[in-house]
């Protein structure tokens, strides 16, 4: 019975599941009617369920997050960070409140023009200036490569990275004529014949990994 | 990965990210440290899902041992769906020890949903906690350069295992123990061994000469078309 609950009934359901997603796909006329009674196609019907389930997985991972700044703040460890975190959690939270639940309508303005606010003047600029951290750390990891790592595949690597950085920046003088003839034709050979068929090589191999992976993980578990 | 003829044993190429895993956990627990595994971005919903899922294949083959040693991992998500997976699996490790009292499901954490902020928030972790050792195994982007560059400068063992191209050009330079693309989904045959592992890397490498056989051919008789034209 044990064997029957834990193996066989979650293969099943992830079967049919499996095939039911397949179906929809293959027969897109194949309709259903979903919560609001409108016809859809029968995966559209999963699919939205799936998004229920991560709304409330979202509500898990907030919770999560705030008894982890909690317990910090408590030990007094990166204390202001998770003091930082929570108060901003908090103001956000209110003013998501107010927002949405006010029956006054002019702090129900004002307090999304907060929320505005926060969006773009501090989350904004944050996450753009991570993104150009982004770049800063990639370059960065480049340099200590030549330093720490000096093997056979470095012969390819660095030649292969000044090419592609030298053929892509516009080099005064040398934007027309022969010599943007020479680069145009190296960058189109290194990126678009060279790159292209590595890219392919390995995007293949994820495909077969993802397709093997998919179908070990609905197979049921004889061993543990 | 080679099949020895007459045993028919399967012999499975060596991949140090996987390998010294175990051996990494060890040694952070002999430390007084843990060793600290991101998972990605990558939830359970979309096309990240699979390689998700393979990343905690890892965890799952990682748990015991450390649980084991008492040096539970850190383990971070960028996804709240893998949050509750995670931490069943970590829990299930301690029930398998007798050890359910010590289960704290804080030691999985929920980082950020956006790939730079999850990034950012993981790096903070690899610099502010006991991390003895970095893994960076799942879907990342870019943005895991972050992550690597925290781990860099605390001169800390790294491994890494990803999918997804501008995460291999991230992590390349990082370290010289990275999986790349399919090696990703080999953890599990690599890190246990198992029939179920095995077998269905076999049936890989079945599909992928397939696959190439057929991509030759195809090759072949269009450049034969072209020259009879």
């Amino acid at each position: 019975m044990r064997h029957l609950v834990r193996q066989w009934i979650p293969f099943l359901i992830a079967i049919i599941i499996a095939l039911i997603v397949l179906l929809g796909y293959i027969f897109p006329d194949v309709l259903a009617f979903n919560y609001r009674g409108q016809r859809t196609p029968l995966q559209h019907i999963l699919v939205e369920w799936a998004v229920i389930v991560g709304s409330f997985a979202l509500i898990l991972g907030l919770w999560n997050i705030g008894r982890v700044h909690i317990k910090k703040l408590r030990n007094r460890r990166s204390a202001i960070h998770s003091l930082g975190f929570l108060l901003a959690a908090l103001t956000t939270g209110l003013l998501w409140v107010a927002t949405t639940f006010s029956p006054n309508p002019s702090v129900s303005e004002m307090a999304d023009g907060a929320v505005q606010g926060i969006f773009n003047y501090i989350i904004s600029p944050i996450g753009a200036s991570l993104g150009a951290l982004v770049v800063f750390a990639l370059a960065l990891a480049a340099f200590r490569l030549l330093r720490t790592r000096r093997s056979w595949w470095m012969i390819v690597f660095i030649p292969v990275v000044a090419i592609v950085l030298l053929t892509s920046v516009p080099i005064a003088g040398l934007e027309s004529g022969p010599f943007s003839d020479v680069r145009h034709l190296i960058r189109h050979w290194t990126i678009n014949i060279f790159g292209m068929a590595g890219m392919r090589g390995l995007l293949l191999g994820v495909v077969l990994g993802t397709a093997i992976t998919a179908l070990r993980f609905l197979w049921p578990r004889s061993e543990s | 990965m080679k099949l020895l003829g007459k045993s028919s044993r399967v012999k499975i190429r060596p991949l140090t990210s996987f390998q010294d895993l175990r051996d990494e956990t060890g040694r952070a627990a002999e430390s007084g440290g843990t060793i600290h595994i991101a998972i990605g971005n990558g939830g359970l919903i979309g096309e990240d899902a699979v390689t998700s899922l393979a990343a905690l294949e890892v965890v799952e083959e990682l748990t015991d041992t450390a649980v084991l040693y008492n040096a539970p991992p850190i383990i971070t998500v960028g996804d709240p769906t893998l949050l509750p997976m995670a931490q069943d699996i970590l829990r299930r490790a301690y029930e398998r020890h007798g050890l359910a009292k010590r289960y704290d499901p804080d030691q999985v954490r929920f980082i950020a949903p956006s790939p730079v902020a999850y990034a950012a928030g993981t790096a903070s972790i690899v610099t502010t906690e006991p991390v003895m050792s970095n893994a960076m195994i799942g879907a990342f982007g870019s943005e895991v350069s972050l992550i690597a560059d925290a781990g860099t400068r605390r001169d800390l063992p790294q491994l890494a295992a990803a999918a997804a191209l501008d995460a291999i050009g991230a992590l390349y330079p990082v370290t010289d123990r990275l999986a790349v693309g399919e090696e990703l989904y080999a953890a599990g045959a690599q890190m246990t061994e198992k029939r179920r592992y095995t077998i269905s890397l076999q049936a890989q490498d079945i599909l992928r000469l397939l696959l190439a056989g057929f991509i030759a051919m195809t090759a072949a008789l269009s450049l034969l078309a072209s020259l009879l034209q």
